[in-house]
């Protein structure tokens, strides 16, 4: 080999691995996280003094659902007895002016620590069954990401809709255009007081923001009498 | 002497009287007022109940009583019945929300707000005003505590305050209020906890998420103002997301989570929380690093040293045949050469 022949390969090596030090190089400047656009802020922050003044408004609870009469006529069938039913479901829409957000919670309505379903409707004094002891009942999901086992019942959210496009809570795992028993998707129902993000919005939802939702339960194995139970969810709209 | 005294006693009472009136005159600045006003009907009503303020935030004196003005209009074709409630206001079990009603909190202080309506018919496109009333005790302590006024409303049906609340659901709003009672506040405001959700990236996930945690167990509720800055392997800032005006309670935990969306596509990146409470202490906390590594990359870098090293190797080899090759001609040629 002549030095006239190694000049070139050196040239050809360099050449060869250039496309190397290219996607190095091009790592290397992507790495830094240096961009051309600029990057997207937050909102100004805003100043609080006296009274903060952001509104809200929410719907009345008769909206919603595909039954005759929406929301007010949510119900599940003597089929839970024996297989998995989900109510007709119901819609919660509200909106805000509020910079930092606004939310949807959800509890149990009945006071102290009486389980859903287990409050007298008529206020009689006499539980409408047994939420006792286990077998009697059935029970109330506990936490989020649950499947809705044997003699359980939860909520569960199917879907956000509205120009605002709300986004799914914390206490949901995420939406479900058609939640089945097995979905890990059921939420559990919380005593007052511990009421878990349904929906939220992160800024202000100037218009529309709504979330449709279903009760669901799977009463098999469960052993209660025959006779209308009923509960009451409560929801809450509020700034955060 | 006798004709005078009884005077004297006539003109102390009722000067004690008079001043009784002032007094009560000056301390009561929530005179009940109660305002209706009817809206014009609008060809597309929202179908909502608007709600204002949807946060009250105010000092407040022990033993002076003052009034919040509360506004609510009906946007629908149709009339509503609603129904207002105070409430204690507690900690949220969800760090993510701000606050919950409960029976008694810790801080309540439902019991000194009193709204001058409690059930109410609001018409179709209707607006109502009235005084959320607020009577601090004489010793309400020194801090926020924390209120609340439930506005439960659903379609009028039957007399007012009637309405059937059995159904299934119930949506209800909260109008939170919070009263600061003014004196040597104590803040103590931390950043608890600045947790990455995904440590490493591999996919197309174009998004990294951190959830900034703060504790605030100072006697007032804190208003959390700052930046998050993320910075590079490098330490330049590669990106900046604010974080505006979140309320903290006192005595509650709150996460609030920051989202870098347009992720770069390759890089190591590490939060650095700058906030400030309301007392303008400045609090710094950096967080758990994301690694953002797509899996071609890898086989990209791997293909890009590999491949030249077979290219070289394979034009050695062939070069290493054609010098063969022509060695063995020359020494044909020169072994014949030297024959002859």
């Amino acid at each position: 080999m002549s030095a006239k022949q190694r000049m070139p390969k050196r040239t050809a090596r360099l050449i060869a691995f250039g496309p190397a030090l290219v996607i190095a190089c091009v790592t290397a400047y992507a790495a830094s996280g240096v961009s051309l656009v600029g990057s997207a802020t937050g909102a100004a922050t805003v100043g609080v003094t006296g009274s903060v003044s952001s509104s809200f408004s929410t719907t009345p609870g008769t909206t919603g659902g595909s039954g005759a009469t929406g929301c007010a006529d949510e119900a599940i069938g003597t089929s839970f007895a024996s297989a998995f039913a989900a109510s007709n479901g119901c819609t919660v829409t509200w909106s805000s002016n509020n910079a930092t957000g606004s939310e949807v919670v959800f509890e149990n309505d009945n006071a102290g620590a009486v389980d859903f379903f287990c409050a007298d409707p008529d206020g009689a004094g006499a539980l409408p069954r047994s939420c006792a002891a286990d077998g009697n009942t059935v029970d109330d999901l506990t936490g989020s990401g649950n499947q809705l086992v044997a003699q359980g019942f939860g909520l569960a959210l199917v879907n956000t809709t509205g120009g605002d496009g709300a986004t799914a809570g914390t206490g949901v795992s995420a939406a479900d255009a058609s939640p089945a028993d097995t979905d890990s998707i059921w939420a559990g129902i919380p005593d007052q007081g511990s009421a878990v993000q349904l929906c939220r919005y992160g800024s202000a939802n100037a218009t529309t923001s709504s979330c449709n939702f279903v009760f669901g339960a799977l009463g098999k194995g469960a052993t209660q009498g025959a006779g209308d139970y009923s509960g009451t969810l409560r929801l809450t709209a509020q700034l955060t | 002497m006798d004709r005078i005294a009884p005077l004297i006693v006539r003109v102390v009472a009722l000067a004690a009287l008079f001043c009784a009136l002032l007094t009560v005159g000056a301390s009561s600045a929530a005179w009940a007022k109660i305002e209706r006003t009817q809206g014009t009907p609008s060809a597309d009503p929202t179908g909502r109940l608007f709600i204002s303020p949807g946060r009250v935030e105010s000092d407040v004196q022990p033993g002076v009583a003052t009034s919040i003005p509360v506004t609510l209009t009906n946007d629908s074709d149709g009339p509503f019945d609603v129904s207002v409630r105070a409430t204690d206001l507690g900690q949220a079990t969800d760090p993510r929300s701000v606050a919950t009603s409960v029976e008694d909190g810790e801080f309540g202080a439902g019991d000194w707000i009193q709204p001058e309506i409690s059930d109410i018919r609001l018409e179709p496109f209707e607006t109502i005003t009235f005084d959320l009333l607020v009577n601090p005790p004489v010793d309400a302590p020194i801090g926020t505590n924390l209120a609340g006024l439930i506005v439960d409303s659903t379609d009028a049906d039957g007399p007012v305050g009637t309405a059937d609340t059995t159904s299934m659901f119930r949506i209800e709003g909260l109008i939170q209020v919070f009263l600061t009672v003014p004196g040597p506040v104590k803040h103590d405001l931390t950043i608890t906890d600045v947790a990455v959700r995904d440590t490493v990236i591999l996919g197309g996930q174009r998004f990294a998420v951190w959830d900034v945690t703060f504790r605030n167990d100072g006697t007032v509720n804190e208003h959390v103002s700052g930046t998050v800055s993320i910075r590079s392997m490098f330490g330049n800032a590669a990106h900046r997301e604010k974080i505006a005006n979140l309320l903290v309670l006192r005595g509650a935990t709150r996460t609030t989570r920051v989202i870098w969306r347009d992720l770069p596509w390759v890089g190591a990146f590490t939060p650095e929380v700058r906030v400030r409470g309301d007392d303008a202490k400045l609090m710094t906390k950096t967080g758990d690093r994301v690694i953002v590594l797509p899996w071609w990359l890898p086989v990209l870098l791997v293909l890009a040293v590999l491949v030249p090293i077979l290219v070289i190797w394979w034009r050695r080899r062939q070069e290493w045949k054609l010098y063969l090759e022509a060695e063995e001609d020359d020494g044909s040629f020169e072994h014949g050469g030297g024959a002859y």
